[in-house]
């Protein structure tokens, strides 16, 4: 398994990681075995519907998998320390400071009942600035994230403030003690359309401020064309494909990349004709048997997807960078993009 | 349909397809794997049962109404014994192997008396939880599914009684000797146990009531509910075929709670001399009885009663936990 | 925020007049006959028909409650049947005895109930937890009557035989002798404790549950994102908001306690609004049984606004509507 990175010593790394969580079911395997890296300053997508593991992949490298999940193997390692098995106390200096999160729902994700001003400033005191100081520097990420007023609105509560504000507040937080790197878990999800471009934009803004790496998570690739530098695709719990954006976007390998990118509607999609979809249901994640997980729904699958699973490798010997799981990778990579 | 409706249907349908034995089968279409499908109230059992502490309350709330049921096999004294000689002379004995709960003042056996007392109680638990049921859910069903005025009165109604103390009503009402239904019919005495059942109970429906017309107000949103009107069902049927049959689970765990709620509330009337009278014996009045062995060698006739007291709604309780368990898993504790 | 009161007050008035009219027809209708009272039980039908007159029992019911409410308004209490004592002094005395045992007993409830939640809530399904909910049964299972008696029992008298002392340490009834604050603690910590125990038992299990349900929220996952501790975590952001909801129950049941007390004050013969009203029921005395069910009835509708006040003053969401 080869690690493609762009400097010698990634930011974070992600070696085979995987998560499940214990059901009265059995095991449903969230995450099942992942591997990727981010370099300093780069931005990398993850994308995939829900489901397929992306949440839980960033959840597990703040080291918050929420129970009843647990990580069974892998590693994480972040500035060549390792994370996986830290114990707690010593993963809390990391949180916050060196590694932050902007979730996807600020309004639930926001305590109601403490002032906005006074959030930010709990992110920056916990983590050993003096009150005065992180007041003031509270005033000044709220200027920077682009909140009119902030003195004042500082002393405002989380439901006085619209959806794309309350964002921005995350973004302040999360930026707060300037973190190397940044994970935002779909942060436009729950925004109106017409505000979710101000708050990428926000978002883009803040990650230059801080030159902190992003780590992306979303299901709409307009914003992965927009921000990302590289994009990982997952699904049922595993990257099918990943590289440049360039590379996924324009020439994508993997058959479940192109059904997300030919039901994207373009200015040149016939408005008549009905937009192409993925037939068939996303995965049971129960299971765990040897055999490519799209294959049900894959319209090029063959016999041998069915009986044993593919592995990431590179598309062709002359680009490393772009990876797809696909036992077909070579007859996709000379198939023509519908677009 | 409600969800019990469509149950039957499928057994039916399982069992003409699978020829079942016992537990209900169905063939799963998607993946046509015969899937087990047990009825509702078996696994409903079959979780409350998984609750050690609920079924070990609810076996020892069994035993314990056995126990008052047979009393006097169990205890062969006689517990409001003529005083002679002989009884007078056994006064004041600590429990022992003759007397497992010592004697009193008098010399008259405390099992069998406590067991008779237990019996009462167990009386005035079970009745009032199945009037004040009957009552509550009659008034719930009216003012959730017809609203308007009856709802309003209804809940006026509750929030007054909200606003009295609650045992100083019942003191009020229990004392008089004579009490009458509004000047129309006589009415039994709160001294006697019929009446103590009809005070309560006619104190005690409004929560019922609320529960249940809650549970309409949520319900009758439903697409089962419309889906019956449309089929043209008329107020009654849709209250009873199905409102009523998917409310049963929050019924079924305040009546039980009821049950050692009344029990509590009888022991304290009758512990401030509101309830049956000497000679009829009632666990609260045992203990009245007894308030001067305070700090001497007789508290036992204290402790005694109302250990058995404390444990019959220890029980009820434990029991109403394991039935919320069991007829709403997800519900948290 | 004051209209917010002002309505509030407006919309209990019309209840509370409704109430004390009800009370007034259960004492008048069910309760003793007030001229049998005053002519000493006696069945002297010239002192009957003559108290009836004196007292306008002979008037048509709806005429006598207006007379009365009129008089009650204005401060005329009237007073008792039996003893011819001010019926508001008497009542304004036991008031200020059972004040200070609810407000003793509700100051150690809530203090122990918040952090036996609190601490069930964190260690959820722990042996602690499953002791603490064990207790809870218990405490809520408890014959209040039957533990005072209890308490009494051992720590009053068997105590003092266990530590082999004279006196005894902690009194079952009120002490005449000296009055410092540790005469006081001793006379008080008893019913306290029994008081306590019912308190605590339900809302240690409310705060434990809203606890949990606040534990889920995605603030929380927020808040240790941003690497606060563990305990942090739950004593600052989980407790302050699952506060509002047990603030709300502690006002509504302190309010309930100045006429739900009866049972302690009689087990302690503590000279409170509980034994006042058993000594009234007991003489038929209703000059004070229905003074006595409006001013009760007054203090549960007063905390309830309390509480409705305190859970907008705890959540800022609710205040600004």
């Amino acid at each position: 398994m080869t690690i493609i990175s762009e400097t010698p010593t990634p930011l974070l790394v992600v070696d085979d990681l995987a998560v499940e969580f214990a059901t009265s079911s059995g095991a449903v395997h969230a995450v099942n075995g992942i591997s990727f890296t981010v370099a300093a300053g780069e931005t990398v997508a993850i994308v995939g519907e829900s489901g397929s593991g992306k949440s839980v992949s960033a959840l597990a490298i703040m080291g918050l998998i929420p129970p009843p999940g647990h990580q069974t193997h892998g590693a994480v390692r972040f500035a060549r320390q390792t994370l996986t098995d830290m114990p707690d106390r010593h993963y809390r200096t990391l949180r916050g400071r060196n590694i932050a999160m902007i979730f996807q729902d600020p309004l639930s994700s926001l305590n109601p009942a403490f002032r906005v001003g006074d959030q930010i400033v709990e992110a920056m005191t916990t983590h050993g600035t003096a009150k005065a100081e992180a007041r003031t520097r509270a005033i000044e990420l709220m200027d920077l994230v682009g909140i009119a007023n902030a003195p004042l609105r500082a002393r405002d509560f989380p439901h006085q403030f619209s959806g794309g504000m309350r964002q921005r507040v995350m973004i302040a937080m999360a930026i707060a003690n300037r973190p190397q790197l940044l994970i935002a878990d779909e942060p436009t999800t729950a925004l109106d359309v017409t505000i979710q471009a101000q708050v990428l934009d926000v978002l883009q803004a803040a990650k230059k401020d801080t030159d902190a790496a992003l780590l992306l998570i979303t299901h709409d690739l307009g914003v992965v064309a927009g921000m990302a530098d590289r994009v990982l695709v997952m699904y049922a719990g595993r990257i099918i494909e990943q590289g440049s954006v360039d590379e996924v976007l324009i020439n994508p390998i993997h058959p479940y990349t192109r059904g997300l990118l030919a039901a994207l509607p373009s200015l040149h999609t016939n408005s008549r004709a009905p937009l192409p979809t993925i037939a068939g249901v996303p995965p049971n994640l129960l299971s765990d048997r040897e055999a490519c997980a799209l294959a049900p729904r894959c319209e090029f699958a063959i016999d041998v997807c069915r009986s044993s699973r593919p592995l990431l490798e590179a598309v062709s010997s002359g680009r490393e960078s772009h990876q797809a799981a696909c036992f077909r990778a070579h007859d996709m990579a000379v198939l023509k993009v519908d677009k | 349909m409600s969800s019990f409706d469509e149950h039957r249907q499928i057994r039916e349908s399982g069992a003409a397809i699978a020829g079942s034995v016992g537990s209900t089968a169905l063939i799963d279409e998607a993946t046509s794997e015969l899937v087990i499908v047990r009825s509702q109230w078996r696994s409903v059992a079959r979780r409350f049962f998984h609750h050690r502490v609920a079924t070990l309350a609810l076996l020892i709330f069994i035993l314990l109404a056995l126990a008052a049921l047979g009393a006097s096999f169990i205890s062969p004294y006689d517990p409001n014994p003529p005083l002679t000689a002989s009884v007078l002379s056994s006064a004041r004995e600590s429990p022992s192997a003759q007397h497992l709960f010592g004697t009193d003042k008098l010399g008259r056996d405390q099992l069998s008396r406590i067991l008779v007392a237990l019996g009462q109680s167990l009386q005035v638990g079970l009745g009032v939880a199945l009037l004040s049921t009957i009552i509550g859910v009659t008034v719930g069903s009216l003012a959730g599914f017809y609203r308007g005025w009856i709802d309003a009165l209804l809940m006026r109604f509750t929030d007054l009684f909200l606003v009295l103390p609650a045992l100083a009503v019942l003191l009020i009402a229990a004392k008089n000797p004579e009490p009458s239904f509004f000047g129309l019919f006589d009415l039994p005495p709160a001294t006697s146990t019929e009446g103590m059942i009809l005070l309560l109970a006619a104190l005690g429906w409004m929560p019922m009531a609320r529960i249940v017309r809650g549970e309409y107000l949520s319900l009758r949103e439903r697409e089962f509910v419309e889906a019956a009107r449309a089929a043209g069902a008329g107020g009654p049927r849709i209250i009873l075929r199905h409102l009523l049959p998917n409310s049963v689970g929050p019924i079924v765990v305040f009546a039980t709670l009821e049950v050692g709620l009344a029990i509590l509330t009888e022991a304290t009337l009758s512990f401030l001399g509101a309830g049956v009278q000497i000679p009829a014996i009632s666990l609260g009045n045992l203990i009245a009885d007894a308030e001067d062995t305070v700090g001497t060698d007789l508290a036992y006739l204290i402790l005694f009663p109302g250990l058995v007291l404390f444990l019959i709604v220890l029980c009820a309780n434990f029991i109403g936990d394991g039935l919320r368990d069991a007829l709403d898993p997800r519900a948290r504790k | 925020m004051t209209r917010y009161v002002g309505r509030r007050i407006l919309a209990a008035i019309p209840v509370l007049l409704l109430a004390s009219l009800l009370v007034f027809v259960l004492v008048r209708q069910f309760g003793a006959d007030p001229a049998r009272t005053r002519c000493q039980q006696s069945r002297d039908l010239k002192c009957l028909a003559r108290t009836r007159v004196q007292l306008g029992l002979d008037r048509p019911l709806p005429v006598q409650y207006v007379d009365f409410m009129g008089d009650f308004v204005q401060g005329d209490w009237g007073t008792s049947e039996r003893t011819d004592q001010s019926v508001a002094e008497s009542i304004g005395i036991a008031l200020g005895e059972t004040a200070q045992l609810a407000f003793w007993g509700v100051a150690f409830s809530s203090v122990v109930a918040i952090s036996v939640g609190v601490y069930s809530a964190n260690k959820a399904y722990s042996p602690g937890d499953y002791f603490f909910t064990g207790l809870a049964f218990a405490g809520i299972a408890m014959p209040t009557f039957w533990f005072g008696l209890i308490c009494i029992n051992y720590l009053t008298f068997h105590l003092k035989e266990l530590l082999n002392t004279n006196e005894v340490i902690f009194f079952s009834i009120p002490n005449a002798t000296g009055h410092g604050a540790i005469n006081g603690f001793r006379e008080l910590a008893l019913p306290v404790l029994v008081l306590s125990v019912q308190l605590v038992a339900g809302w240690s299990r409310y705060q434990r549950s809203s606890m949990l349900d606040e534990l889920d929220s995605d603030y929380i996952r927020t808040a240790r994102s941003k690497g606060l501790t563990r305990r942090r975590v739950v004593w600052k952001h989980g407790l302050r908001n699952s506060l509002g909801a047990l603030v709300t129950v502690i006002a509504i049941d302190a309010g309930a306690l100045f006429g739900g007390l009866i049972v302690t004050e009689r087990v302690f013969s503590r000279p409170g609004m509980g034994t006042l009203f058993l000594n009234a029921l007991g003489n038929g005395d209703s000059a004070v049984l229905i003074p006595w069910m409006i001013v009760t009835g007054v203090f549960i509708i007063i905390f309830n606004l309390f509480a409705d006040i305190l859970y907008g003053v705890l959540d800022p969401r609710v205040r600004v509507a």
